[in-house]
């Protein structure tokens, strides 16, 4: 059984959108390679790989006492349209800027979004969180896109 | 230069890929975890008499099986028809739109191939829309998609061929005819044509 290198690299991005090191990503791929290697299901599902990743990225951050995925607050704004944040344009060094101040989970949500392309409820049943967190998220990586962008700005501004 | 944020984020992502290295590492990985757990299920133990009776109750349902089923093992065209079906009914928007060929082909630049314009896609009477990646059986493909004059929409996909993955194909440069297929109400045709295989999905 092998797992072919265009998955390997998928789940490689998958761990850098938790970890956002590349050091690290590889250490959490080589992990949750290895605990799926042991688990009773050897079928190659990228989505249970993922899931694999994904608790083991939690247990290491309960054990360095980080926080990486925080609880849904019931007055968080959500983002009531999807089609909203698709419309917004970036460039290239935005984007480098806002997947650092992101936070995991913010970071992991975009990646299924933009990259595997899951609407919010496809998010929600991959991590299994409630829909309304889920845009929660969606709605706070809004807010720091265009907090970015207008630093961003500024930089070209006063430079 | 100005994208959308779910073009900008599949930029920043795609461009993160494991060394060589480091696949060949995790690849050693994968092959020492899988004899280590080949060898565990090796070890000496005395059966008892109720492992006996187990082993030979599944050996009695395994033949019972493949007599009363008797159904032959589904070949890798209809699963490969299956999947690419199952691609083009979602139809996930295109990453590159172009009319011209030629522009659609400059973005795949993660392919190991070039992308050929088939002889076999009627170009008078389909016109491009534009592409996406995209996988087929695990293997990194190029979806193209393009729309007939009443606007149904019609995908080919390419990619590189694989015998292992794909199976034997019929080859066009040697007079074959593509294999046929029929899935949830489209007609698949697969075929090899220089070195690529190209799957083409078009309504029955």
């Amino acid at each position: 059984m092998k797992i072919e290198k265009h998955d390997l690299n998928c789940l490689y991005q998958y761990c850098y959108s938790l970890t956002n090191r590349q050091e690290d990503a590889y250490d959490l791929l080589q992990s949750g390679i290895e605990k799926w290697l042991r688990s009773s299901t050897q079928e190659i599902h990228l989505g249970y790989i993922r899931k694999i990743i994904r608790n083991l990225y939690i247990d290491i951050c309960r054990r360095k006492k980080l926080v990486a995925f925080e609880k849904f607050e019931e007055n968080t704004p959500l983002l009531f349209s999807e089609t909203s944040i698709e419309q917004i344009n970036i460039d290239m060094e935005s984007v480098e800027h806002l997947m650092s101040v992101l936070s995991d989970a913010e970071r992991e949500t975009l990646y299924l979004w933009a990259v595997l392309e899951y609407s919010a409820a496809e998010i929600s049943i991959e991590i299994d969180e409630p829909r309304g967190t889920v845009l929660s998220r969606l709605y706070r990586i809004k807010k720091k896109l265009a907090a970015s962008q207008h630093a961003h700005c500024q930089d070209i501004g006063s430079g | 230069m100005v994208k959308t944020i779910k073009q900008a984020t599949r930029a920043h992502f795609e461009q993160i890929e494991l060394s060589v290295e480091q696949l060949d590492k995790l690849n050693q990985q994968l092959t020492k975890e899988q004899k280590a757990s080949a060898s565990n299920n090796h070890i000496n133990r005395p059966l008892r008499k109720t492992h006996y009776w187990a082993i030979a109750a599944v050996c009695l349902l395994s033949l019972l099986s493949v007599l009363w089923l008797k159904q032959p093992p589904e070949d890798i065209g209809a699963q490969i028809a299956r999947e690419v079906v199952k691609n083009h009914l979602r139809l996930r928007p295109l990453e590159v739109t172009s009319k011209e060929f030629s522009a659609v082909s400059e973005y795949f630049t993660q392919l190991d191939f070039n992308l050929l314009p088939t002889a076999l896609i009627d170009n008078e009477r389909l016109h491009l829309l534009g592409g996406r990646y995209c996988s087929i059986k695990s293997e990194i493909a190029a979806q193209i998609r393009y729309q007939d004059n009443n606007g149904t929409a019609h995908t080919l996909y390419q990619a590189a061929y694989n015998q292992l993955h794909f199976g034997p194909l019929p080859s066009i440069e040697e007079g074959q005819l593509p294999k046929t297929y029929y899935d949830s109400g489209f007609k698949v045709s697969i075929w090899l044509e220089k070195g690529l295989v190209m799957t083409n999905v078009q309504p029955e």
